[in-house]
């Protein structure tokens, strides 16, 4: 089955049609992902986490409403709030049992992508989600505040911050 | 465009994070999940000990020659 459109697909996921589901899954199954890799670097994590995110969607779809905002922002709001729940929980488990908790991001990639991997992982987490979300994901700055929870404002000074920061760790000479 | 603020070289460099995305159903089964927690890779305890190759191997190996000593000595 293929809808035209998103937006056709959640209409008919909303009259009950199952396999509406399936068509968003194969729309969104790889930018998710991508934005969760590059967010965790860890692969196993972000299958499970797009995994998690399509079964809260399967749970929540009726909740989405299109006069509020994008089905795409919907989405990677479920993905945000899903991601970090389970950072917090994993943070928690390092602390509590360090020795058992996984110590190192793994990197099996050529010595570029590892710098440029190594620079965006060492952006604190809200720069690290507005860099990912504005330059990967092309997502407006309105509609990365409704995915964060945070002002517009905020996330126009945090971008600003975070290039900053990208620039001295990848040696960007400054214009 | 929302990248307008990311400058040239910097594009450059971030256009180099380049993610391949792996093959996985949408729904997660019950054994996909068991497995996943079994062959997770597990960090090294103690990593200031400084561990070699070669002791590794050894340990790797250390079940196959337990089993068939066992095996014999167990048929003594």
């Amino acid at each position: 089955m293929s809808y035209s459109s998103v937006d056709e697909a959640i209409l008919q996921l909303k009259r009950g049609d199952k396999e509406a589901l399936e068509v968003i899954y194969k729309m969104y199954k790889a930018p998710l992902y991508q934005f969760i890799f590059r967010y965790t670097n860890n692969e196993q994590l972000s299958i499970d986490l797009v995994q998690d995110t399509f079964e809260k969607l399967q749970r929540k779809y009726h909740q989405f409403d299109p006069e509020k905002g994008q089905f795409k922002t919907y989405l990677y709001q479920i993905a945000y709030n899903t991601m970090m729940t389970r950072l917090r929980r994993q943070s928690l488990f390092r602390t509590l049992l360090p020795l058992l908790a996984e110590r190192y991001p793994h990197h099996e990639n050529s010595d570029e992508k590892i710098t440029v991997q190594t620079a965006i992982q060492s952006l604190p987490e809200d720069l690290r989600a507005i860099v990912l979300l504005t330059y990967y994901h092309d997502l407006t700055q309105k509609e990365i505040s409704t995915i964060l929870h945070i002002p517009v404002g905020t996330v126009k000074s945090k971008l600003h911050r975070a290039l900053k920061k990208l620039k001295v760790e990848l040696e960007v000479n400054e214009d | 465009m929302n990248n307008d603020q990311f400058d040239k070289e910097l594009k450059e460099k971030l256009d180099q994070f380049t993610v391949e995305v792996p093959d996985f159903p949408m729904k997660k089964s019950k054994l996909n999940r068991i497995a996943n927690w079994f062959f997770n890779p597990a960090s090294i305890p103690f990593p200031e000990a400084g561990y070699k190759k070669g002791a590794f191997l050894s340990i790797s190996w250390l079940p196959v020659l337990i089993l068939p000593l066992t095996f014999v000595l167990f048929m003594l």
